[in-house]
């Protein structure tokens, strides 16, 4: 099935494109493509400590200290970068495991030229003799016959020296040196000390080797430990400092001596130390890990100086050489320049920090995990990520990994504005037990349609590390915020405590069209189908204290204190489930819950639940729009399109959506559009993705956008026809439609007679529009005597519900459906 | 210029994001350029060399042609990255030179020099002039003049470049030139006396522009067709700077007095004045003035002098220095939300800045630019989601809905007649004990009390424990008042929850006595949706708090069972067995080490053991047994426990007690016990 699958994929791409050019202005393109997580290179220090060098995930950016602002941006290659190494001439070369490298000239901004080492490429450690003569740390896998035994990884450190005149194409290369089943490596600033870490088979070694100036070896000596390492460096005197997952730093200061070294253990930190670096005089050693404090020793006099409650975890220190400015590289992809004066920071430098709920592991893993499955094998898991768009400037909302935090993303620029702690929480790292004890997670977060407002859901659970009775309580906050003018950022105005009652959890949180008191209102739902109507107000006791305002005040009065209250409620049900979710309908009127399988129509005005529509999803529910006079539903297992007016099922078809999946669909207030992203596997196993753009009038994309990672979250851009997706990578594309505006031009030009290909469509759409055909009328579709044979969307539904294509995709599905109505195209 | 101000020159740019401004520090010039609000999220500065002097400030635009041949550029980071690196500050001096200075790389980027030799007073796109009369036109990214001229005016000082290519320069005079034929200008525009600082074209109407003049209160209108004066703006006080809005619909002006004066529509009434060829030119006032004051010390009011200002759309940005250094910005609506000017007068008092509070509070607060933006709750308001007081009420069939609802919420707090019936034959003893017999009714102090929301004497009336008393109160009280009896209770209880047992008694009674009126009322969600929240969060802390009986219930079991295998051993211990006692004092003995006393000396250590353990015990009990008195003793009443969900496990207790009580021989004083407990041990000896 799934060998079969992407053929037919493919072709039923290659017609739909054909069809598109041929009968419709509508297409779409991806035109930008920001964001993404930052290689994890360390970052580099210009000579002069004015600027700042870092790898972004399309381009290599300049930053100056003195104004914090990125003052150029080169675009490279950055696959699979490893290094960046700055010559005097103010030119980095960036290399890569490939072994290519690039040269880029920072002064003019371009790439010089682009040429092969020939090996692969984790360090560069110096460059000599007229950029001919080259040291590089490399790694080689032992080419070992014997397939049972996994292949040793090698460190090498190899001089290559180009010898065809300068063209480097051919190299020579000399092996300094190399050590067996390396994994970690230190160079000492004035690169004469390498340690190279070891661990195979119990024995942890640290083989520590000493270069003369010519680069040839001076001595080594192995150092034997007991422990696992998590860090290493080295300084240039020569003293070696080893941390440990136990979070006991070791100092040698004469490795070389006989018999044995003197050692030193520093001890302070709680876990695994991750970084650990000397600063360039040998004074200090910096070190940091899960603690998120960067702690300074002082070697000689072994004091101590702290620097707590950094941003997250310390995974890597690079020193600069004057040890004036330290860039730290925490863990969620964000670098941050201190002073080593004041501690002040002096530059922040962040990537998208997008926390997936989880990401494919590697394709032969996810072969092996669908071999035996018969059904479902086209399945892929949830990869989707919590990803929200403000409506007027297009920020990019991202609730950060395991955080109270969200982080502001600007797609203009290209980086992170804020972050924002959406929680009171303590600013610690969290080690050992401690990491039980979990912040208040953000769950939902929605803006008004204005942009002025901000909800935001919080859960916190008590940790279970105590038993206590308040073990499994849950502790909920709705929180309204308001963006403030002055300072540009959220400001927080109300707290709800519980706001559907002890421990109900809200799943859904939407805002208010336009039409309902504009926009200034947020509907949510919880977990026991329970519905609240929030809107805004100044408290009373306020309002009757100010006297009424001359007119000349009246702006002011915005500044004052606002309280969202419940202004309407539908009293919640017996039962819970996690699959709540809400529509309003644009005119404001129309409300939709769907309740686990079931929809519920509420009447905006009167909040009273007018109707029950009949089991339109089959399965659990995870996202319901109204879209014009339609409810466009996504359950589990299918999107089904119901005509609200006509009170019928216009179309549907089967897709497999996963536990975020409403996160992939998105919908287009104003051409009554929407898009849906399906997450699939090549036959590489690789995740890939096709984002299908549909009215709610026909099952007939309008567009099928093809991406070749899987989609994560896919958002409209409000008031536009454009989208915004951000993919496993988190590189957030922007999908700009490239057409004429509306789809009623689409309609139009599909009716036209003269076209070939729309004839089924238009017998579709008159019999839509009629509404004359019953069900039973049209049962089966013949074969022979289809184009003739009346087709309703009832039929179609027939079709794509027998049971024998439960296992089809919506790529066949879509195929089947272009079969059974145009006759003309031929099958497969 | 007004000596008000620190700032030599200062101006805006095009979008009103930046803020350029040169002001002397010490003896050098200094040129700053800010981000405008109150986030100084971008700030560079440069220091010039020592007798340069700042002549004019002005933004221009350049572009740098390494960016412009790079294909691979993706469109959105270029066009904001452009416009961060383009925007650059020309910076005339007294040199002769006009500095290119690039905000953004916080360098000056190119240096304009080889033509003037003069100071430079004025630079415009790419037009600059001297004070010696000199006109040149640059190509500002080569960085040489195209074009330039000695104009025969030499007092001109301002030049402004308008469309088909022609130039105004001004001195006290505006010519408007050719710079193709620089020798005679085309037309001169005579008006003001002074040097003209200012020449604003109408961005509409090509043929109009404004001027206004060192100290002169007049902004003169001139039409370049009919070359001629068409109005006059007239200000309070002289102009130092104006702004004129994109729309041409308002134009502001910063006066010396400091203040900010906004004139609608500037070219609108002059316009009309040209069609009807009237001989006077019209002249207008300003419709609105803006004022920053200093909060009133004493009766002065201190008016801080505005520097600058940007109007928007509906708000002005006004600049002014703090600190003798520090520029500050805020916005101030010109407009109402209706799109109406406010007009007259406006002060906006702003407090001085100290520089001690602004260096404390970064102190305190430590914000580190890369610090996550933190949460404060302080000045949010904190609700709960029970709280439907705000319930909107404007449909009729909620009403019902709501009604339901809430006669359900009420039924589950168990208030049902039948069951009050049961629950007064129990507390009817009380009552006929031989208490003092009160008045028998509070209802006319009630119901003044509610009327005239007389707290004390509500207290007053609340105060009375008498179950009697209180159903006669209720019973005679206006229904009408009911509601409002039951907002003071909720208000009371969640106040004091303590008092929740005795207030019960009343918010039940009303419940009992108005309920038929009370489920007639509409909107009674909302109307008692206070005593709602008061009684449903008390009510959810029951699970827990049986919870928690449970295992104090346990726990006081298990000492109960622990003290009777200890008395039953120690009994048994008396009978035939020494040894253990004995085993038990050598043991202290060695424990002791040098303990060499005589046998009655351990005894003593022995009585104390044990005592110990007991007492541990009895406190236990003591404790809860203690507290349950003082609770139900003087009032006698265990009706009332039994209706507050506090106190429901204190009544659980005090039964427990009783049993344990019942079963020593003595009084269930502890001290008794403690007594007893020695004369057991004595015994044993």
């Amino acid at each position: 099935m799934t060998d079969s699958a992407p053929s037919s994929l493919s072709s039923v791409e290659r017609k739909t494109k054909s069809f598109g050019a041929s009968n419709t202005s509508a297409t779409w393109k991806i035109n930008s493509t920001v964001g993404g997580k930052l290689p994890g290179l360390d970052p580099i220090f210009t000579n002069d400590k004015k600027y700042f060098i870092v790898l972004f995930p399309f381009e290599l950016r300049v930053y100056l200290f003195a104004t914090k602002q990125c003052v150029k941006n080169i675009p490279v290659n950055v696959s699979g970068a490893s290094d960046m190494y700055l010559d005097e001439e103010d030119k980095v070369w960036i290399a890569t495991t490939s072994g290519s490298c690039q040269i880029v000239n920072l002064q003019d901004k371009s790439i010089i030229s682009t040429f092969d080492f020939g090996v692969p490429i984790l360090k560069i450690v110096n460059i000599q003799e007229s950029e001919n003569k080259f040291l590089v740390i490399s790694s080689k896998i032992s080419d070992k016959k014997d397939a049972s035994k996994k292949p040793t990884v090698s460190r090498q450190l190899l001089e290559l020296t180009d010898s065809s005149n300068g063209e480097r194409k051919d190299w020579n290369v000399s092996t300094v040196f190399s050590v067996k089943n390396s994994t970690l490596s230190a160079i000492s600033n004035n690169k004469l000390f390498f340690a190279l870490y070891t661990s195979h088979k119990n024995t942890e070694q640290i083989q520590v080797i000493q270069l003369n100036q010519d680069f040839t070896i001076n001595k080594t000596v192995i150092v034997n430990r007991s422990r696992a390492v998590s860090s290493m460096s080295i300084s240039d005197a020569g003293i070696l400092a080893i941390g440990s997952v136990t979070g006991v730093i070791d100092l040698y200061y004469h490795v070389f001596a006989e018999p044995t070294p003197s050692i030193r253990a520093l001890k302070w930190h709680v876990d695994s130390v991750l970084s650990l670096s000397f600063s360039l005089d040998g004074d200090y050693l910096l070190s940091g890990g899960k603690e998120r404090v960067l702690v300074f020793w002082q070697l000689e006099t072994d004091n101590m100086q702290f620097l707590p409650r950094l941003g997250d975890d310390i995974m890597n220190i690079v020193v600069d050489k004057s040890s004036e400015l330290y860039a730290l590289r925490l863990g969620d992809d964000e670098i941050v320049v201190l002073s080593s004066i004041d501690l002040n920071s002096r530059l922040q430098i962040s990537g998208v920090k997008a926390s997936f709920s989880k990401l494919p592991s590697e394709p032969e893993k996810e072969k092996r995990k669908r071999k035996n499955r018969e059904n479902g094998a086209e399945r892929v898991g949830d990869y989707t990520v919590p990803f929200y768009l403000h409506p007027k400037n297009n920020q990019v909302y991202l609730p950060i990994n395991n955080g109270s935090k969200m982080q502001v993303y600007d797609l203009k620029r290209d980086e992170q504005l804020y972050v924002q702690t959406i929680a009171e929480t303590l600013q610690t790292g969290k080690v050992k037990i401690e990491e039980q004890i979990q912040d208040p997670q953000i769950t939902k977060v929605g803006f008004t349609i204005d942009g002025e407002w901000m909800a935001t859901v919080d859960e916190k659970v008590t940790p279970p590390i105590d038993n206590l009775l308040s073990g499994k309580d849950k502790e909920i906050n709705l929180k309204f915020w308001k963006h403030s003018e002055k300072t540009n950022k959220w400001e927080l105005a109300t707290r709800v405590n519980s706001p559907h009652g002890l421990g109900k959890s809200i799943h859904s949180v939407i805002p208010a069209p336009e039409s309902y008191y504009g926009g200034q209102a947020f509907l949510t739902a919880s977990q026991d189908g329970g519905v609240k109507l929030w809107r805004p107000r100044e408290p009373k006791e306020i309002k009757d204290k100010i006297p009424v305002n001359k007119a000349g005040v009246a702006p002011n009065t915005k500044s004052r204190q606002i309280s969202w209250t419940v202004r309407k409620l539908i009293p919640a049900g017996p039962l819970t489930s996690s699959a709540v979710t809400l529509g309003w309908s644009d005119d404001a009127s129309v409300i939709v819950l769907g309740f686990e399988t079931s929809i519920y129509i509420i009447d905006a005005q009167t909040f009273e639940v007018t109707k029950t529509l009949p089991n339109i999803m089959g399965s659990r529910c995870r996202s319901l729009h109204i879209v014009g006079t339609y409810i466009v539903a996504l359950s589990k297992t299918r999107v089904a399109v119901y005509d609200l007016l006509n009170d019928r099922l216009n179309w549907s078809i089967q897709v497999w959506s996963p536990q975020g999946g409403h996160r992939l669909l998105a919908f287009d207030r104003v051409n009554n559009r929407f898009a849906l992203s399906i997450n699939y596997f090549t036959t590489e196993f690789k995740p890939a993705s096709k984002i299908f753009i549909f009215t709610p009038e026909t099952p007939l994309p309008l567009h099928i956008q093809y991406h070749n990672n899987a989609v994560s979250a896919l958002r409209n851009v409000q008031g536009t026809s454009n989208y915004i997706f951000i993919d496993i990578n988190s590189r957030i594309h922007i999908l700009s439609f490239s057409g004429r505006s509306s789809y009623k031009s689409l309609a139009q030009s599909t009716l036209s007679p003269s076209v070939e290909f729309t004839k089924g469509i238009s017998v579709l759409y008159s019999t839509s529009k009629q509404n004359i055909v019953s069900q039973q009328a049209s049962s089966i579709v013949a074969e022979e005597d289809q184009v003739e044979q009346v087709l309703s969307v009832h039929t179609l539904e027939k079709v794509f519900d027998g049971s024998e294509y439960n296992i089809m995709n919506i790529e066949t599905m879509f195929e089947k459906v272009l079969g059974t109505i145009n006759k003309p195209l031929p099958k497969n | 210029m007004s000596s008000n101000t620190p700032l030599i020159s200062s101006k805006f740019d095009k979008s009103n994001t930046l803020f350029a401004s040169a002001i002397t520090a010490l003896d050098v010039n200094k040129v700053r350029v800010q981000s405008v609000g109150s986030d100084k999220t971008f700030s560079s500065e440069l220091t010039l060399d020592k007798n340069v002097s700042v002549q004019s400030i002005s933004w221009a635009s350049t572009t740098s042609p390494n960016k412009k041949n790079d294909p691979k550029k993706r469109k959105t980071t270029e066009s904001q990255i452009d416009d961060n690196q383009t925007s650059v500050v020309a910076i005339g001096t007294n040199k002769g030179e006009i500095l290119l200075y690039s905000p953004a790389q916080a360098a000056v980027i190119s240096t304009l020099a080889g033509e003037h030799t003069f100071p430079v007073t004025s630079f415009a796109q790419k037009w600059s002039c001297d004070t010696n009369g000199q006109i040149v036109e640059w190509d500002i990214s080569k960085k040489f003049s195209t074009r330039s001229f000695t104009f025969f005016d030499t007092e001109v000082r301002h030049i402004k470049p308008i469309c088909d290519d022609k130039l105004l320069i001004a001195s006290h005079t505006i010519y408007l030139v050719d710079p193709a034929d620089a020798s005679k200008p085309i037309a001169q525009f005579p008006g003001h006396v002074s040097q003209v600082h200012s020449i604003i074209p109408s961005n509409a109407n090509s043929e109009l522009f404004l001027t206004a003049a060192d100290n002169d209160r007049f902004v003169n209108i001139y039409s370049i067709n009919s070359q001629k004066n068409v109005g006059v703006l007239v200000a309070q006080s002289n102009i130092k700077s104006m702004t004129l809005s994109e729309s041409d619909d308002s134009l502001a002006v910063v006066t010396e007095d400091g203040l900010v004066e906004i004139f609608i529509n500037p070219f609108v009434a002059s316009s009309s004045l040209v069609g009807r060829r009237s001989a006077a030119v019209s002249s207008k006032a300003s419709i609105s003035q803006f004022k920053i004051v200093r909060p009133v010390v004493g009766v002065k009011k201190d008016t801080v002098f505005i520097d600058n200002v940007a109007i928007e759309e509906n708000q002005i940005i006004v600049t002014w220095v703090e600190n003798a250094a520090n520029s500050t910005f805020d916005k101030i609506p010109w407009r109402d939300e209706t799109g109406r000017t406010i007009e007259g007068l406006i002060e906006t008092t702003k407090a001085r800045q100290t520089t001690i509070g602004a260096a404390a509070e970064r102190a305190t607060n430590a914000i580190d630019s890369a610090a996550p933006q933190g949460y404060a709750e302080s000045h949010a308001i904190v609700t709960a989601g029970n709280n439907v007081a705000e319930l909107s009420s404007d449909e009729e069939n909620e009403d019902e809905d709501q009604d339901s609802t809430l006669a359900e919420r009420l039924e589950a707090l168990g208030v049902s007649k039948d069951s009050e019936e049961s629950k007064k034959s129990i507390t009817s003893k009380p009552q006929s004990t031989d208490k003092a017999p009160s008045a028998g009714s509070l209802t006319v102090m009630l119901s003044q009390a509610l009327k005239t929301n007389d707290h004390s004497l509500l207290e007053a009336c609340l105060a009375s424990r008498d179950e009697t008393v209180i159903k006669n109160t209720i019973e005679r009280l206006d229904s009408s008042l009911a509601v409002k009896l039951l907002e003071r209770l909720a208000e009371k209880v969640s106040r004091a929850p303590s008092r929740s047992g005795q207030l019960n008694i009343w918010i039940r009674w009303v419940m009992v006595t108005h309920g038929g009126y009370l489920v007639s009322l509409p909107h009674l969600i909302k109307t008692l949706g206070s005593l709602h929240i008061t009684l449903s969060s008390r009510v959810s802390t029951l699970p827990r708090l049986l919870a928690l009986q449970g295992r104090l219930e346990m726990l006081n079991a298990q000492m109960e069972l622990r003290h009777d295998i200890l008395n039953s051993s120690k009994r048994i211990g008396e009978d035939d067995d020494d040894e253990d006692d004995e085993a038990e004092v050598e043991y202290i003995e060695d424990d002791e080490g040098v303990y060499l006393n005589g046998e009655d000396s351990d005894d003593e250590d022995d009585f104390e053991e044990d005592s110990d353990v007991e007492d541990e015990d009895m406190q236990e009990d003591g404790y809860i047994g203690l507290d349950a008195e003082i609770d139900d003793g003087p009032n006698g009443e265990e009706s009332e426990g039994a209706y507050s969900d506090l106190e429901v496990d204190d009544s659980e207790e005090v039964e427990d007690l009783s049993e344990d009580n019942s079963e020593s021989e003595d009084e269930t004083e502890t001290k008794a016990k403690l007594l007893k407990a020695k004369a057991k041990l004595n015994g044993r000896r």
